[in-house]
């Protein structure tokens, strides 16, 4: 069976599939709603500039998906190192995206539980108990060596190890379960 | 108030976005005296790319910033903290990698932090992260001297050693138990360090060791082959002379 070409349509039909999943994907990544619509817009430019590079089958929803999302991996990248939003596709068709309101920007937030996600890593922290906090403390913000983090604690290096691998794996865990089925297979 | 929930505003976008595709592409035929001038222009697009290259290759993506509930207690902020730069890239053994530096300047203490990535991962340190807890081995002067890092790479198997060393530094010696390697100490990329605002004249190391290993004992060389600085869990001092206390 000939696949069949990526164009304006299925693009569009695409867009409603995927824009909300989309746009919770970048809130939760940036913590800024309009950038977050910003980068949104953006990569559905950048994907309507690049149709024809899609090389999978446009009728194929997972895979427009994923391919979609990796675009906006590359937008929010670039986004995360330049401190803003690009919007070179988007000036190049001529659209400008919403600007939101302040309560706007509040139901986005809500959309993507970004307060529920601050408080599940809170809660993560704190249910880790004081031992394995300090276990991840002293590797991931003072740097310290798995066998320096064990004579502060005075505890085997192996210990020591495991106790940061745990406490990492529960905070890894809170936030897992929070996080949407949005991004697509890549 | 606005009675825009998400879903209006990506229906607004969508519609907007669906307007622009379906516009036809239009021609615009010029005339004869303007071609000269777009193959010009052109020729100074095709300019610009190189350029945003070159951009792309000083400026390294900046490290995120650190939540406040994790830095340590005391935790004291740098006065001045560079942009994060790549001061080398390279291969070693079929892998490629590449070494992005920032600085951090507490008063008259300037410290370093390197970070190397690798395909699938990569490691490093931040050198905003000071504390004046007594006690707590991260005191400005304390990450001065922390000029070594080491990274298990899982993808790969090995353990990396990098950092960054002062100029006069020349050859660099990395042993652990059982393993042993040598490598030169390079001139960081000169723009870069000057953009980061890195020490001058700065050299970097990168090291490769099969399997995993912690933090193996580093030694600097100058060009004389004297030992310069000995690191050990990363933290790097003078050597001390005999009969010294």
């Amino acid at each position: 069976m000939a696949r069949q070409r990526l164009d304006a349509e299925r693009l569009a039909a695409a867009y409603q599939r995927d824009a909300r999943r989309l746009l919770i994907f970048f809130t939760r990544r940036t913590y800024d709603a309009q950038l977050a619509v910003d980068l949104v817009a953006e990569t559905y430019a950048r994907a309507f500039e690049q149709r024809r590079r899609f090389a999978g089958d446009s009728g194929d929803a997972d895979a427009l998906a994923a391919w979609v999302f990796g675009i906006g991996r590359n937008v929010l990248h670039e986004a995360l190192r330049r401190g803003r939003a690009e919007r070179r596709a988007l000036r190049r068709i001529g659209v400008e995206p919403p600007v939101l309101a302040a309560d706007e920007q509040a139901r986005i937030e809500e959309l993507a539980e970004l307060g529920e996600l601050r408080t599940a890593v809170v809660a993560a922290l704190a249910e880790l108990g004081t031992e394995q906090r300090e276990a991840v403390r002293l590797r991931v913000v003072d740097e310290l060596a798995y066998a320096a983090v064990a004579r502060r604690l005075g505890i085997s290096e192996q210990a020591a190890r495991a106790r940061v691998s745990r406490g990492l794996r529960a905070l890894a865990a809170a936030l897992d379960r929070r996080e949407p089925r949005a991004e697509g297979a890549t | 108030m606005s009675a825009r929930d998400p879903d209006a505003l990506l229906a607004e976008l969508g519609h907007d976005l669906r307007t622009a595709w379906a516009r036809p592409r239009r021609r615009v035929a010029l005339p004869r005296r303007w071609r000269r001038g777009l193959v010009l222009a052109l020729a100074a697009f095709a300019l610009v790319p190189t350029a945003l290259a070159t951009h792309d290759a000083i400026w390294a993506p900046d490290v995120p910033p650190l939540p406040d509930v994790a830095r340590p207690p005391g935790s004291v902020a740098p006065e001045q903290a560079g942009a994060q730069v790549y001061v080398a890239r390279g291969s070693a053994r079929g892998v490629r990698w590449s070494l992005t530096a920032s600085a951090c300047n507490y008063g008259a203490v300037r410290a370093v932090g390197v970070f190397l990535t690798v395909p699938g991962g990569g490691g490093g340190a931040r050198c905003d992260v000071a504390t004046r807890l007594p006690g707590a081995g991260a005191s400005p002067r304390a990450l001065a001297r922390r000029l070594v890092q080491t990274y298990f790479d899982p993808v790969s198997g090995r353990t990396w050693a990098f950092g960054a060393l002062p100029a006069a530094a020349r050859t660099v010696e990395v042993s652990a138990t059982g393993a042993r390697t040598s490598v030169a100490a390079t001139p960081a990329d000169s723009d870069a360090v000057t953009k980061g605002g890195l020490p001058p004249g700065m050299r970097v190391f990168v090291a490769v060791l099969d399997g995993a290993r912690d933090m193996p004992l580093v030694t600097v060389r100058d060009a004389s082959g004297a030992a310069l600085l000995v690191c050990r869990e990363g933290r790097c001092e003078p050597p001390r002379m005999k009969g010294s206390p």
